[in-house]
C-alpha cells in the first residue's frame, strides 16, 4: 500500500524539498502552503499523515492540527519548525495523533524523518 | 774689560734671549702653520667632495624619482590608450552584429579606426595580432608593411625575458588575464649581419638622432655597455575575444630618457657651478669622469674620453689608477705631473682627492700641485723672516734707550756725589731724576746726608741731648731744675699731654693737674727734693691740653753737679691710662660672668668630693632647694631626690667624673623626684674640669620635663599616625625628592612581602619594578607639586594579572618635599568591569540570536533539504526507478549518468553544500545557547565529578582526535577534597569544561607544544563562598589585546572551519549570566593561559 503524506509549509523550496525526497522513496504527496490550503485539501484526500510547520501565514500550525485532527481523525501530525524556542502545547502534546518529537529546520536526516512517520502511521 | 760694563752686559743679555726666543717661536709656528695649511687644504678638498657627492646624490634621487613618476604615467597611458582602441574594435563588432557592415567590412574599419588613433599623441603605435600559437600581425600602425606577416625571428624578440617573442608574450599574458603589460626591452643597435627591414626597433623615431648622438652623456655607454643598448617600450595588451584578437600598443620612452640626459646634463652644469668658486691651494681644480674614461667635467678634457691618458713616470692609465685608490678604499692619490710653465717635465708632485658615486658610475675628483701648498708656506716663512728681522731691529733700538735711561740718571748721581765738600760730604743735593729707582736712590742718599749732618752737629752740642733725642721715640724723659721747673722735657710730651716742650719748659709738672693733684704731688715733691732722693712708680692724674684724663707713673732720680750739688730731678713718665682700663675692664666682666652664671636658666654646678663648689640659681631652682639648705648638705647628700631608678648611673658618672675618668658619658637625661613627689626630667651635660688645681665636675643641668612631655605627645601621635597608615587597605609608600622611600605602611609590607627595614632609604623602583614604566610620570608630578593618578598593569609569577592604581600626592610642608604614593590592588574592580561588558555584548548577542534563528533557519532549510535530495537523487540512491526512467527517457543509463557524476565531482559540490550548511546550523544554534535560559535542571553538584566527566568526555570525543591527538596532553587534577555542593546546571558546567580543555588543546597542538600540559585544581574560598575551578596549560598564551577580547562572541584565531568563535564566548555566558559566576583569563604570550571559574555556593536556584 502506498503512503501518502500532506505537507504543509510556507516556505516553497521546504515544500519543494520534502515532496521531491517523499516522492523519491515512493510516498503520494499534497502540499499546502498554508493551513487554510491544507484544510481545503483534507476535503478532497486522506494521507496518511502531515508535516506541518508552526509559524505560517495566517493559520498558525497549532491551529491547523487542531481543526485537522477533527476532519482526519485516523491521521497522524509531525511538526517541523524552524523556530528553536517552539514547544507544543500541552494539549497537543496529549493527543495521540501528534508526534512528541518536533522536527527543527533544517532537517539534517530527511530519512529519519520517513521512518519515524512510517511507524506512526503503523508500517 | 768690555763685558763688566752694565750697558755691554744689559744689550748682549737682551739680544741673546731675543735671537733664540725669536727663532724657537718662528720655527715651531712656522711648521705648524704649513702643516694646519696642508691639513686644511686637504681637508677642504675632501670637504667639498663630499658635499658635492652628496649634492650628487640627492638630484640623481630626485631624477629617479620623476623617472618613475613618467613610467607610471606612460603606463597608465599605454593601458588607457589600449582601452581605448580595443573600445574602437567593439564598436565596429557591435556594428557587425547590428547589421550595418558584413563582418569584413567592419574589421577593416575597425582597423583603420585604431591606425587613426594615435597612441601617446603620435609617439607611439598599436600593433593587432591573432591568437594563433606563432601569432600572425593582422596590423602594425609604425610599419604597415607588417600587417600579414607572422611575428618570427629575431627582431621581434625582446633583450631581456631570454629573447622571448614580444607578441608571444603579449598572447600569452592576454590568455592568461585578459589584458595586461608586456615587458619587454628591445635592442636599439641595428645589427648589419641582420639587414630586416622589418624589425619594429627599426623606426625612425627610435633611431633619432638626438638619442644617439655622441654629446648626450650616455653616448659613451652605448658603446661600452651592453645593458643600455636596449629600449625600454611600454606595451600594454588586450584581447579582443569577438575576432580572436590581441590588441596592443607600443610606446617610446624615449622622452623619460630624454629627461633623464637633460637632467643629468644639468646636474653636471650645476655641479660645476658649485665647484667653479671653491678654489683649493692655488691651481687645484675639480673633475668628474666615467668608469670608462668618459670626461664630464674637466676645465680641459671636459667632453673627450681619457682612458688612454697615461702617466708618464709610471706608465699607468690615469684614471685607472684614480679607480684603484677608490676600489682600495683610498681618497687620495700622490703622483707626479708637469707644470704648464714646464711642459713635459713630470717631477711635479700632485694630490688627486677621490670619490665614487656609483649609480651614476661618477667619480668626483680634484687634483691640486703640492707646490702650491709649499708656495704658501714659503710665503710664510718669508713673512716671517721679515717680521724676524724687524723685531730684532726694534729690540736693539728699545734696548739701547733702556740702557739709556738707567745709566744717564746713575752718572748724574755718581757726578753729583763726587761734588763734595770739606766735610767729605756733597754740597749739594743729589739730583732727583726721573726714574723711580733713581729717586728713592737719591732720596735715600740725601736723607742719609741730612742725618750725617744732623748727627755731625747734634754730636757737636750735647750728648745728653742726643741721648734725649733717642729716647724721645720711648717715655717722655725730663729733667727739673731745683725749683722744680722743667729744664729738659722730650717731643713725648706733646704726644702724651698735647703740650710743645717750649711750652712746657720753665714750668711745674703741676701745670697738668688740677689743684687737689697738685697739691699731693707738690707735698710728695717737697722731701724728695729735700732728702735729694730719687722715687718709683708714682701714680699720678693728669689732663691732657683737651681735657682728657690721662694717669701717668713717675719714676725719678736726682742729678747733681762735679761738685755733688743737686742740679734737680732727672725722670721718666710712662702713660699708664690703657694698663687702669685693661684692668677695670677685666674687673667689670668678670663681675658681668659671675652675674650671667649666677641668672643664667641653665643649673652650673661644680662637684668635688661631693661638695658643691659652685652652683646657681638655676640648680636652686632645679632641686627646690634654698641657699641655706644647700650649704648646709653633707658630702653626696642631694642624690636622695635623684629617682630611685636613675639614683646608680647619675651617681656613678658623677663620681667618675670628680675623679677625671675618661669613660663617661657626658650627655644624658635622668628623673628628679621634688619634694613635692613630682617628677622633673633634667637633661645635664657634665665632664671633668680642673677646679682649683683638683679634678671636678662641672655640670650643666636643664629642666627638660616640658619638652620630655611634648616629646611623649610626638611619639604617641606618631604611634597614632602610623598606626593609621598601617591600617589603611592601600600600599603607601612615602618618598623623598629623590625617590628614595621613607614610609612603607603594613599594607605594602603584606602585598611586597618585603618588610619596612629592608625598603626604607631604596629607591622606589628598585623595590617596586612594576612601577618602572610610569616612574617618568610620577617624579614629574613630584616636581610639580601637582598629585596624579596612573594605572599599571603586570603579571605575577603566578600568573594572575594585577592591575594596580597608584595615586601620587605630592607633599610640601614645613619643607618636607617628596609624595605620598598610594597603590591600590584594582584588579577585582578591573576584571568586575571587564565582564560587565563582556555581559552586555553576550545579552545583545542573545536576543539577536532568537530573532535571528527561525529567519536563517528556514532559508537553510530549504537549501541543505534539497541539497539533502539532490544527494540522494544523484548519489546515496541514484539506482531509485525514478531515475532509471528519466535517464531512458533522456536517451542514456544511469551508470552513464554516474560516470558523468563522478567525472564531474558532482558528489563532492552537493557533500560541500551539505557540510556547509551544517556548519551554519551549528552557529545558529550555538547562539542559541545564549538564548535559550537553562532548561535543564540546578541540582547540587559536586565540581569535582562534573570536571571528571568533562575529561572523560574529551577524551572521547571523535572531533578532538580528528585535529589533535589528546592523548598526548597529559591533563593532571588537583582536587580540593570535601568540596561542599555546588547548586549548578551539571550538562552546562560540564560543557564549558569541554570548552575550556578543547580550546586549550587546539591552542597548544597549533603552537605544536612538544609536552602539552594541562593542570585542573579546584579550591574553595571560604571568605567569599565560592568554588574556584582553574585550569592552566603551558599553550602559547596570548598577547593583551587578543587576552581582552576572547570572550567575544564569534572572536577566534583559529583558522576558518576549526572554530566557530563562540565557545569561549559560550562558556563566559554560562559561568557569569546563567550561574552568576566570574570568568576570567591570565596569560602573557609564551607563558601559558589560565582560566579561573568562581562558581558562588550560596546560589540557591537559577536566576
Amino acid at each position: 500500500m502506498t503512503n501518502s503524506i500532506l505537507i504543509v509549509d510556507d516556505e516553497l523550496f521546504i515544500r519543494q524539498s520534502l515532496n521531491d525526497f517523499f516522492m523519491d522513496s515512493q510516498w503520494i504527496t499534497f502540499l499546502a502552503s498554508s493551513g487554510e490550503e491544507a484544510l481545503e485539501i483534507l476535503e478532497q484526500e486522506s494521507p496518511s499523515a502531515a508535516i506541518v510547520d508552526i509559524r505560517m501565514v495566517g493559520m498558525s500550525g497549532d491551529e491547523f492540527i487542531r481543526q485537522a485532527r477533527h476532519v482526519k481523525p485516523e491521521m497522524c501530525f509531525v511538526i517541523c519548525t524552524g523556530s528553536p524556542e517552539y514547544k507544543p502545547s500541552y494539549d497537543l502534546l496529549q493527543l495521540s495523533q501528534v508526534s512528541g518529537q518536533v522536527y527543527r529546520k533544517p532537517i539534517d536526516d530527511m530519512d529519519k524523518l520517513e521512518n519515524h512517520i512510517s511507524s506512526l502511521i503503523g508500517n | 774689560m768690555v763685558l763688566s760694563s752694565l750697558k755691554t752686559r744689559i744689550m748682549l743679555t737682551t739680544m741673546g734671549l731675543l735671537v733664540l726666543s725669536l727663532s724657537v717661536i718662528t720655527y715651531c709656528l712656522v711648521d705648524e702653520a704649513k702643516s694646519a695649511l696642508t691639513k686644511s687644504i686637504n681637508q677642504n678638498a675632501l670637504n667639498v667632495l663630499d658635499v658635492t657627492v652628496g649634492y650628487i646624490k640627492s638630484q640623481h634621487k630626485n631624477i629617479l624619482k620623476n623617472q618613475q613618476e613618467m613610467r607610471l604615467i606612460k603606463r597608465k597611458r599605454a593601458q588607457s590608450d589600449t582601452a581605448i582602441a580595443h573600445s574602437v574594435l567593439e564598436h565596429y563588432f557591435q556594428e557587425y552584429l547590428d547589421g550595418h557592415y558584413s563582418e569584413e567590412v567592419a574589421k577593416q574599419l575597425a582597423i583603420k579606426g585604431v591606425i587613426g588613433l594615435h597612441a601617446d599623441e603620435g609617439t607611439g603605435h598599436f600593433w593587432i595580432t591573432d591568437t594563433s600559437e606563432l601569432p600572425k600581425i593582422i596590423m602594425h600602425s609604425e610599419i604597415p608593411m607588417l600587417s600579414g606577416s607572422t611575428a618570427e625571428g629575431k627582431s621581434f624578440e625582446c633583450i631581456e625575458n631570454s629573447g622571448a617573442n614580444f607578441f608571444k608574450l603579449a598572447l600569452d599574458i592576454v590568455q592568461k588575464i585578459g589584458s595586461g603589460f608586456v615587458e619587454c626591452n628591445w635592442s636599439l643597435n641595428p645589427q648589419p649581419s641582420q639587414p630586416d627591414s622589418i624589425m619594429p626597433q627599426l623606426s625612425p623615431s627610435q633611431l633619432s638622432p638626438s638619442q644617439l648622438s655622441p654629446s648626450k652623456l650616455n653616448s659613451s655607454e652605448s658603446n661600452s655597455s651592453k645593458k643600455r643598448m636596449s629600449v625600454e617600450r611600454v606595451s600594454f595588451a588586450k584581447a579582443f575575444k569577438p575576432w580572436g584578437w590581441v590588441i596592443g600598443n607600443s610606446l617610446a620612452t624615449k622622452d623619460i630618457d630624454e629627461y633623464t640626459n637633460d637632467s643629468l646634463d644639468a646636474l653636471i652644469n650645476d655641479t660645476s657651478k658649485i665647484l667653479e668658486p671653491q678654489k683649493i691651494g692655488e691651481s687645484g681644480y675639480f673633475f668628474i669622469f666615467k668608469s670608462d674614461g668618459y670626461i664630464l667635467l674637466h676645465p680641459v678634457l671636459a667632453g673627450r674620453n681619457a682612458a688612454g691618458l697615461k702617466n708618464p713616470v709610471t706608465g699607468n692609465f690615469m684614471l685607472n689608477d684614480l679607480k684603484e685608490a677608490v676600489k682600495n678604499n683610498k681618497r687620495l692619490m700622490q703622483y707626479a705631473w708637469d707644470r704648464p710653465e714646464d711642459k713635459g717635465n713630470y717631477i711635479y708632485k700632485k694630490n688627486a682627492f677621490i670619490v665614487y658615486y656609483q649609480p651614476l658610475d661618477w667619480y668626483v675628483a680634484t687634483s691640486i700641485y703640492h707646490d702650491d701648498l709649499d708656495l704658501q708656506a714659503s710665503t710664510l716663512i718669508t713673512s716671517a723672516k721679515v717680521i724676524f728681522v724687524v723685531f730684532v731691529v726694534i729690540s736693539l733700538m728699545l734696548s739701547l734707550l733702556l740702557i739709556r735711561s738707567i745709566t744717564k740718571p746713575l752718572n748724574n748721581l755718581v757726578d753729583a756725589i763726587r761734588d763734595t765738600d770739606v766735610t767729605g760730604l756733597p754740597i749739594l743735593e743729589v739730583p732727583e731724576g726721573n726714574l723711580d729707582e733713581i729717586k728713592a736712590l737719591s732720596s735715600t742718599i740725601n736723607s742719609m746726608i741730612f742725618q750725617i749732618k744732623k748727627y755731625q752737629v747734634g754730636f757737636i752740642e750735647s750728648e745728653s741731648k742726643f741721648q734725649s733725642l733717642i729716647e724721645s721715640v720711648t717715655d717722655l724723659i725730663w729733667e727739673l731744675d731745683k725749683d722744680g721747673n722743667y729744664i729738659y722735657i722730650s717731643p713725648r710730651i706733646f704726644d702724651l699731654l698735647g703740650y710743645t716742650p717750649e711750652e712746657v719748659l720753665g714750668n711745674s709738672p703741676m701745670m697738668f693737674m688740677d689743684t687737689d693733684e697738685a697739691q699731693t704731688i707738690s707735698n710728695f715733691l717737697e722731701p724728695i727734693f729735700a732728702e735729694e732722693k730719687g722715687f718709683n712708680n708714682l701714680e699720678s692724674r693728669c689732663f691732657h691740653k683737651d681735657g682728657t684724663t690721662v694717669f701717668i707713673e713717675v719714676s725719678a732720680a736726682p742729678f747733681f753737679n762735679d761738685q755733688g750739688e743737686l742740679q734737680g730731678l732727672r725722670g721718666v713718665t710712662r702713660d699708664i691710662t690703657e694698663k687702669l682700663n685693661v684692668a677695670r675692664e677685666l674687673q667689670e666682666s668678670e663681675e658681668k660672668f659671675k652675674l650671667l652664671a649666677d641668672q643664667m636658666l641653665l643649673g652650673i654646678l661644680i662637684v668635688k668630693d661631693g661638695l658643691y663648689k659652685y652652683y646657681n640659681g638655676a640648680v636652686l631652682e632645679i632641686f627646690g632647694t634654698t641657699k641655706q639648705e644647700m650649704d648646709s648638705l653633707g658630702p653626696y647628700e642631694l642624690q636622695k631626690l635623684i629617682h630611685p631608678e636613675d639614683r646608680t648611673f647619675v651617681m656613678d658618672q658623677l663620681k667618675k667624673k670628680e675623679r677625671g675618668h675618661k669613660d663617661v658619658v657626658t650627655n644624658y637625661e635622668w628623673r628628679l623626684i621634688s619634694k613635692k613627689g613630682k617628677i622633673k626630667w633634667i637633661e645635664s651635660w657634665s665632664k671633668t674640669i680642673n677646679f682649683d688645681g683638683q679634678t671636678a665636675d662641672f655640670a650643666l643641668l636643664y629642666d627638660v620635663s616640658e619638652r620630655k612631655a611634648v616629646e611623649d605627645e610626638i611619639v604617641h601621635l606618631r604611634n597614632y599616625l602610623s598606626n593609621i597608615i598601617n591600617s589603611m587597605p592601600s600600599m603607601i609608600v612615602g618618598v623623598d625628592t629623590a625617590g628614595r622611600i621613607t614610609q612603607w605602611n603594613k599594607t605594602a609590607e603584606y602585598r611586597t612581602h618585603l618588610e619596612v627595614d629592608k625598603v626604607i632609604g631604596r629607591k622606589l623602583v628598585e623595590v617596586l619594578p612594576n612601577l618602572k614604566p610610569e616612574y617618568e610620570k610620577i617624579e614629574q608630578s613630584i616636581k610639580a607639586h601637582e598629585s596624579m593618578q596612573t594605572k599599571i598593569s603586570y603579571q605575577t609569577k603566578e600568573n594572575n594579572r594585577v592591575i594596580e592604581e597608584v595615586t601620587v600626592y605630592p607633599l610640601e610642608a614645613d619643607g618636607i618635599e617628596g609624595a605620598v604614593i598610594r597603590i591600590d590592588d584594582i584588579s577585582e574592580q578591573v576584571r568586575m568591569q571587564e565582564m560587565m561588558i563582556q555581559s552586555e555584548k553576550m545579552i545583545s548577542i542573545a536576543g539577536l540570536a532568537a530573532g535571528m534563528a527561525h529567519e536563517i533557519n528556514n532559508p537553510l532549510a530549504g537549501m541543505m533539504q534539497t541539497a539533502s535530495v539532490m544527494s540522494n537523487r544523484l548519489v546515496n540512491k541514484v539506482d531509485m526507478p525514478a531515475n532509471k526512467d528519466a535517464a531512458e527517457h533522456a536517451g542514456t543509463s544511469v551508470d552513464a549518468i554516474k560516470r558523468f557524476m563522478d567525472e564531474r565531482d558532482i558528489p563532492r559540490m552537493i557533500g560541500a553544500i551539505n557540510e556547509s550548511g551544517k556548519r551554519a546550523a551549528i552557529i545558529v544554534n550555538n547562539m542559541l545557547n545564549f538564548a535559550r535560559k537553562d532548561e535543564g535542571g540546578v541540582i547540587a553538584t559536586q565540581i569535582n565529578e562534573i570536571i571528571r566527566i568533562s575529561i572523560e568526555l574529551a577524551e572521547t570525543d571523535y572531533n578532538m582526535k580528528k585535529r589533535y591527538d589528546f592523548k598526548k596532553i597529559s591533563i593532571d587534577t588537583e582536587f580540593e577534597q570535601n568540596l561542599p555542593d555546588l547548586f549548578c546546571d551539571q550538562a552546562q558546567i560540564q560543557q564549558v569544561v569541554f570548552n575550556l580543555l578543547r580550546n586549550s588543546a587546539q591552542a597548544m597542538q597549533e603552537a605544536q607544544i612538544k609536552s602539552p600540559k594541562v593542570h585542573i585544581r579546584t579550591s574553595l574560598n571560604k571568605e567569599k563562598s565560592k568554588v574556584l575551578i582553574e585550569l592552566f596549560d603551558n599553550g602559547p598564551g596570548m598577547a593583551e589585546e587578543i587576552r581582552k577580547r576572547v570572550f567575544e562572541p564569534f572572536f577566534t584565531t583559529k583558522p576558518t572551519g576549526i572554530g566557530t568563535g563562540l565557545g569561549l564566548s559560550v562558556s563566559y555566558y554560562i559561568i557569569v549570566e546563567e550561574h552568576g559566576g566570574e570568568m576570567y583569563l591570565d596569560s602573557i604570550p609564551g607563558g601559558g593561559a589560565k582560566f579561573t571559574i568562581a562558581l558562588p555556593l550560596n546560589r540557591g536556584g537559577s536566576s
